[in-house]
């Protein structure tokens, strides 16, 4: 009786969650319905719900997998950049450039990730922060290498929108918050199915992974291709917002540490974590900037709370909520493998 | 003519790599840890050393000698309170603690000392002297000197001081040295104090040569020092001066044969090529030859 | 209980690192349906050797064929795909996941290639089997060492083995839970798969075992059944001083 019962808890949740997922989404795509005026509020919508996809895109990866990655702002910039140039090129609609650019992020995760991804220990993260920097350098130079006028270097790439509809902040709102939902749906039920778990076992042990008949290698190339696909299309997002892209900004080692920071602070390895280190993140970004003048605070708080969920609380956020309630624990922690 | 230039210049730049990177080797040895603060140590030990030179004058390599004993108590400290409690997970734990580390060090420096850049200028900055067609700074020889000079005391001190083979024990087998009375966590406590320090002289070094721009604090140099040591082995002492000199000679090659801006660039891809095709490194290739 | 047909055979089987000859050319033919037993002293070998058979290591030089198909230079999962499943010396449990998970990992990338009901249905059979299903949510870590040596054959069993290879299985456990681990590698057997184990615990390999083979310094020295192994003079040699093989 009482498996019973549990069974029907665990699919109330799997419910209750995948409800969560559309209400935030509905909600923050109707703000510019309501109130037309509400730039600053649809801005921060924006930035946050960009940053949850951002931070649930490297838990797949970093979380999951247990592999982390410092640069993974590569795939973010990758993603902009092909849908910037795509645009300023071909006049190509974000819409439609923005699957192309998970796809060759994808491919590129896939190149990087075959030869990378067989290493053990530190040497993955190591190998990441090397990859980060050398695709940074290669779009800073880019144009000069190949002799063309496409990324324009440091110099940054301008779009100009015109009367590009999909350049309109609030159907960019509205399609971050299509991607938002695609994201989530998709990490959860990556945590809840088959991949999932096999990526949960080669976190664990990877060895034993390999003996209990799991394709580590395929895997975790898979992983980061879906990572890395969906950290382009924010790229993409990005890109259709901002309409100004720069190498500094776009594969900006502040970047990939943000790609860090948010999973890790909010909850590595849990599907709730990454977006509540986005709201976190964002927060912080917005408001603390604001109050106090320094640059560099933000650095200061994100290193100590780093330093502090490590030794105290590796599972951040989440595991702070999960010490509560039982049904709260089932909800942000479930159990490796479960919904 | 330019190509010997290039080589000696490298060499004189490769030192101060070696400098960055002992540290790094070191700590990684004993603990199996990669010191992700490295780079912040650095940025601060040059910090402390341009405030050495502006309030008293202290010349960047007389201030080594201060610089590097106040961060290997900056090192033991971090060991003792943060390190020693996540040495035994995975490595990415410790990872993420040491990048915490490393962001508070970044920003803390930079939230307290303001972001102008510095620039330390020692009385013989400006001169040179000439080999033949070769042309020479004085700073840049100096520290190369002291490099030298680091490296030959480090290895002494590992060789022949009891404390020095301890800590070479410890990189071997953890599990015997506790067997064999020595205090693990004690040594290792040193050993991260060591790293440290060389990370300070390097950073107080690095003033002499560069100057300094607090809102872009080294990650190009950290990058450049995990290179060095996945090149060298890792654990090697001597592997990380050799692996310097060929990533200071590959930078030199590119930036006198090819575009110049391609320098850094030459770096990251050697760092993913070594990790891929060569994991263990020259020392690897050097210990594979002697048993073979 | 006869045994069948040769099914994993090893001709001249080698493994070297750098200059020490681990295995040194080992011929074996084990057959389908026995349970093969592997000793010798430490060092000798054993360990590699199984390592050789899973796919960890690839050898040196020779080979090793399962049913006529070459496995040298596979991967381990692919001969786990095979049909060679295994135990590991130092268990290895998935430490965050509960015990029907660590099993569902097996059931899930096995040969048996188990989806949904039918995955986890084989999972509660299997946990019957082991005698694990009372602890079925509790975490690997918390586990005790002779349910996390049950656990290590169970989820080698989910993947649905011809063959399971068994890495001194009952070392560590008190004389209770090492008779419980021979009633269940019997009840294994019985149920058509072929073992191979390791073991130093010669009660257990002794009873256990159809036939034996023996290694030293990295050579087979003998291979037949347990009487005749435990009189043969060279086995009593290079175990010299250990009693037990002589009663």
């Amino acid at each position: 009786m009482t498996r019973l019962l549990s069974r029907f808890s665990k699919r109330a949740l799997v419910i209750a969650q995948i409800v969560i997922v559309f209400a935030i989404a509905i909600t923050i795509a109707l703000i510019p319905t309501i109130d037309e005026r509400s730039f600053n509020l649809q801005r921060i919508a924006f930035f946050v719900l960009w940053y949850a996809i951002l931070a649930s895109s490297w838990n797949i990866i970093g979380g999951y997998a247990g592999q982390i990655s410092f640069g993974h702002a590569a795939f973010l910039g990758l993603g902009a950049y092909v849908t910037g140039i795509l645009w300023s090129e071909l006049h190509w609609s974000p819409l439609v450039s923005l699957p192309i650019a998970g796809a060759i992020a994808a491919a590129y995760g896939v190149i990087v990730g075959i030869p990378t991804l067989r290493l053990r220990g530190p040497y993955f993260a190591i190998a990441t922060i090397g990859v980060g920097e050398a695709t940074r350098l290669f779009f800073v130079n880019f144009d000069d290498i190949f002799g063309v006028t496409l990324t324009r270097g440091v110099t940054g790439l301008s779009l100009s929108p015109g009367r590009e509809e999909m350049f309109d902040p609030v159907n960019v709102l509205r399609l971050t918050a299509v991607v938002f939902v695609v994201v989530m749906l998709a990490t959860m039920w990556i945590r809840a199915g088959r991949f999932g778990l096999g990526l949960f076992a080669i976190n664990m042990d990877r060895d034993a992974a390999e003996t209990a008949g799991v394709p580590t290698a395929r895997l975790q190339v898979l992983a980061l291709a879906v990572s890395a696909f969906f950290a382009a299309s924010a790229g993409s997002l990005y890109a259709a917002r901002q309409q100004f892209l720069d190498p500094a900004s776009m594969f900006g080692f502040d970047k990939s540490i943000a790609l860090v920071l948010m999973p890790v602070v909010g909850g590595i390895g849990t599907v709730w974590g990454p977006v509540f280190g986005a709201i976190l993140y964002s927060t912080v970004q917005d408001q603390i900037t604001s109050i106090v003048r320094n640059p560099y605070l933000p650095a200061l708080i994100y290193g100590l709370l780093l330093i502090v969920i490590v030794i105290f609380e590796p599972l951040g956020i989440a595991g702070l909520l999960g010490r509560s309630t039982k049904y709260v624990r089932m909800l942000v922690l479930p159990r490796d493998g479960e919904p | 003519m330019r190509l010997i230039e290039a080589l000696i210049s490298a060499l004189m730049v490769a030192g101060l790599y070696a400098t960055m990177s002992y540290g790094l080797a070191l700590i990684y040895g004993v603990m199996k840890i990669i010191n992700l603060a490295n780079a912040g140590s650095m940025m601060l030990a040059s910090f402390a050393t341009f405030f050495l030179w502006q309030t008293f004058g202290l010349d960047p390599l007389a201030a080594v000698l201060i610089v590097a004993p106040l961060f290997f108590v900056v090192g033991a400290v971090i060991e003792a309170f943060l390190v020693r409690r996540v040495v035994n997970e995975k490595p990415v734990i410790s990872l993420l603690l040491l990048f915490g580390v490393l962001l508070v060090m970044q920003a803390g420096a930079s939230f307290f000392l303001g972001g102008d850049v510095r620039s330390v200028r020692p009385v013989y900055i400006q001169e040179v002297v000439h080999f033949g067609d070769v042309t020479l700074a004085y700073n840049r020889i100096f520290v190369f000197l002291a490099g030298l000079i680091i490296l030959v005391a480090l290895e002494l001190f590992l060789r022949n001081t009891f404390l020095g083979r301890a800590i070479r024990a410890l990189a071997q087998d953890r599990d015997a040295c506790r067997l064999a009375g020595i205090d693990v966590r004690r040594v290792s406590m040193i050993a991260f104090g060591l790293g440290t320090a060389l990370a300070g002289a390097a950073g107080a070094l690095l003033t002499a040569v560069f100057p300094f721009d607090p809102s872009n604090p080294y990650g190009v140099l950290q990058l450049k020092s995990f290179t060095i040591i996945v090149l060298g082995g890792l654990e090697s002492i001597p592997g990380v001066a050799a692996a310097a000199f060929v990533l200071a000679a590959a930078e030199n090659l590119t930036v006198t044969l090819s575009k110049p801006q391609l320098e850094n660039l030459v770096s990251f891809l050697l760092l993913v090529v070594v990790l891929v095709v060569m994991p263990g490194g020259l020392a690897a290739l050097i210990r594979r030859r002697r048993i073979a | 209980m006869t045994a069948g047909e040769p099914i994993l055979v090893g001709r001249n089987v080698t493994r070297r690192f750098g200059g020490l000859v681990a295995v040194n050319s080992v011929d074996f033919e084990i057959a389908e349906g026995e349970i093969f037993g592997l000793i010798g002293p430490n060092g000798a070998g054993k360990t590699t050797l199984f390592r050789l058979l899973s796919g960890v290591y690839r050898p040196s030089a020779g080979s090793i064929t399962l049913r006529g198909q070459e496995l040298g230079g596979r991967s381990a999962h692919a001969i786990n795909g095979l049909g060679i499943a295994t135990t590991h010396q130092i268990v290895r449990p998935f430490t965050e996941m509960p015990v029907d998970k660590n099993v569902l990992v097996g059931a899930l990338y096995g040969r048996g290639k188990l989806r949904g009901r039918a995955a986890d249905a084989e999972v509660d059979r299997i946990l019957e089997l082991t005698e694990l299903a009372p602890h079925r949510a509790t975490l690997g870590r918390s586990l005790t060492l002779a349910r996390r040596k049950r656990l290590e054959v169970a989820r080698a069993l989910a993947t649905r083995p011809d063959i399971l290879l068994l890495d001194e299985v009952a070392a560590g456990l008190n004389p209770t839970e090492g008779a419980r681990m021979i009633q269940l590698i019997r009840k294994v057997r019985d149920s058509g798969v072929t073992i191979v184990m390791v073991e130093h615990v010669m009660k257990a390999i002794m009873s256990l075992s159809d036939r034996i083979m023996v290694m030293d310094l990295g050579r087979r020295i003998a291979l037949g059944k347990p009487a005749e192994i435990a009189n043969d003079p060279a086995v009593i040699t290079a175990y010299l001083g250990q009693q037990a093989v002589a009663s």
